[in-house]
């Protein structure tokens, strides 16, 4: 009766397109709590910026929006298409590109900002983000800054994983914790429309951030707005 | 009425000194399990052996007795004495060292097997353990062992070690709360016979974090059975 989509984030996207949209009212809304949290803790004013995991643009607007020159990358050509239409649209300058974030198309010391913006580290294991952070450090000018926002993961499985989570139009709870990798499973329901599907969660918690920007050579600071927001700023020296 | 020792493990290995003293009944059959566990998983049985936390030399001991030319070393000074003076009790050749582990005063490339027994890791930051894990490799020979005997407290933790308990008899254990930034458990000690209390840190370590440490520092990782990591030096 339910059709199972398997392991897959594509339908929390898909289902929430307008979430990603810069146009929509949401992602407004979006748009301008990025804006906010980088007017706040980002210790430059103005550059190069390369936005990575920008999806649809949210994230390169807000950065454009505060004066950057940005470049948004994305693994997901379709986002990429769409955010070079909307900037098009919106009249904005940023550049779009598909790009794996691990082998960064630009020279050492060409950038004055890599940003990580939305909490994409989910999406990213331990290796995947010691790699990415030492790209970012390569392509960044010396007092160059790596900006990234994440959940911490290790403070919500303590305060309790096991509340499910009913939001339009999931219904999700916690399945497993697989600590050998690393990664937490959650299954999601759309009741409605009839589908279940499993997400694959990579676990965050700022000591482990901080380790891995250390190790790249970045000088690090935390700012805990909350466990869903967690800021952490690398500067190059 | 109660009096306060700070931040302190001492009352906890005050309490539960048995479990470490080759003499205790409980201690001769830890050295026994110790001894026919690494004894069917460790690759390789002779050699000079580094034993890193090793209190009163029960783990020294145990790797004494498979055939390793064994050194022990602990921060603890108290420990340290009480391993010399069973090692003379046994006529053992075993040597004990008061030394930290973040800061070895052994040689290049001496040591066949470097190890870490008894659930260590909880006295170790990420940072105290990257730096020991410089230190094993510049100690240890090419293509040489670290073995590490831990659990996976971050799945301990979740699954409901959160709640106090008794960590030994009389020991209240209360867990404060976990450390983000460092990645601790904050947890209250009350030594109810004594009356005394203390905190402690106890680090949290999860397999896919100690693996990423390891091969970070160029070690070739194996998880094998009852708690034993083994990794290779590359």
């Amino acid at each position: 009766m339910f059709k199972n989509l398997g392991c897959t984030f594509e339908p929390t996207y898909m289902e929430k397109f307008w979430m990603y949209d810069p146009r929509t009212e949401v992602g407004k809304k979006r748009m301008e709590k990025q804006k906010e949290l980088l007017e706040k803790f980002l210790p430059i004013k103005s550059g190069k910026v390369l936005d990575i995991g920008c999806g649809m643009g949210i994230s390169s607007f807000a950065l454009e929006n505060l004066g950057f020159e940005v470049i948004g990358i994305d693994v997901q050509e379709e986002l990429v298409e769409k955010a070079k239409e909307i900037a098009k649209g919106l009249r904005y300058n940023a550049e779009f590109r598909v790009m794996d974030a691990k082998k960064l198309d630009f020279p050492d010391g060409s950038l004055d900002l890599v940003t990580l913006l939305g909490n994409p580290l989910p999406h990213l294991s331990i290796y995947d983000f010691d790699e990415i952070a030492q790209e970012a450090f390569r392509v960044l000018k010396p007092n160059g800054v790596l900006f990234l926002e994440y959940a911490d993961w290790v403070r919500l499985l303590h305060d309790g994983y096991k509340h499910a989570l009913v939001e339009d139009p999931f219904l999700s709870f916690h399945v497993s914790l697989n600590t050998m990798k690393g990664e937490v499973e959650r299954l999601f329901i759309n009741l409605e429309k009839g589908y279940f599907f499993k997400v694959k969660i990579n676990l965050w918690s700022p000591w482990i951030v901080e380790f891995i920007l250390r190790k790249a050579g970045f000088e690090v600071e935390t700012h805990y707005l909350g466990t869903f927001s967690v800021v952490t700023v690398g500067v190059k020296p | 009425m109660f009096r306060n020792f700070g931040y302190t493990d001492a009352p906890l290995y005050e309490k539960t000194r048995d479990e470490y003293d080759i003499e205790s009944e409980r201690g001769q059959k830890r050295f026994r399990e110790l001894t026919e566990l690494l004894s069917k998983h460790l690759p390789i049985q002779e050699g000079k052996a580094l034993d890193i936390g090793c209190n009163a030399g029960l783990s020294s001991f145990a790797l004494e007795e498979l055939g390793f030319e064994v050194t022990g070393i602990d921060i603890q000074e108290k420990t340290v004495n009480r391993a010399k003076e069973l090692a003379k009790k046994r006529g053992s050749k075993a040597e004990f060292y008061v030394m930290d582990a973040r800061n070895l005063d052994f040689k290049e490339n001496t040591f066949n097997l470097v190890a870490l027994l008894g659930y260590p890791l909880a006295h170790f930051s990420i940072w105290d353990f990257d730096r020991i894990l410089q230190e094993v490799r510049r100690v240890l020979k090419p293509q040489c062992y670290i073995v590490i005997q831990e659990s996976d407290f971050l799945w301990t933790l979740i699954r409901g070690f959160n709640q106090p308990g008794l960590e030994a008899e009389g020991l209240v254990r209360i867990n404060i709360d976990v450390n983000v930034y460092e990645g601790y458990l904050e947890r209250l000690l009350i030594d109810l016979e004594k009356g005394v209390f203390s905190r402690d840190k106890f680090y949290i370590w999860s397999p896919w974090i100690l693996r990423y440490v390891l091969e970070k520092n160029g070690f070739q990782v194996e998880f094998g059975d009852k708690d034993l990591i083994l990794a290779r030096r590359r």
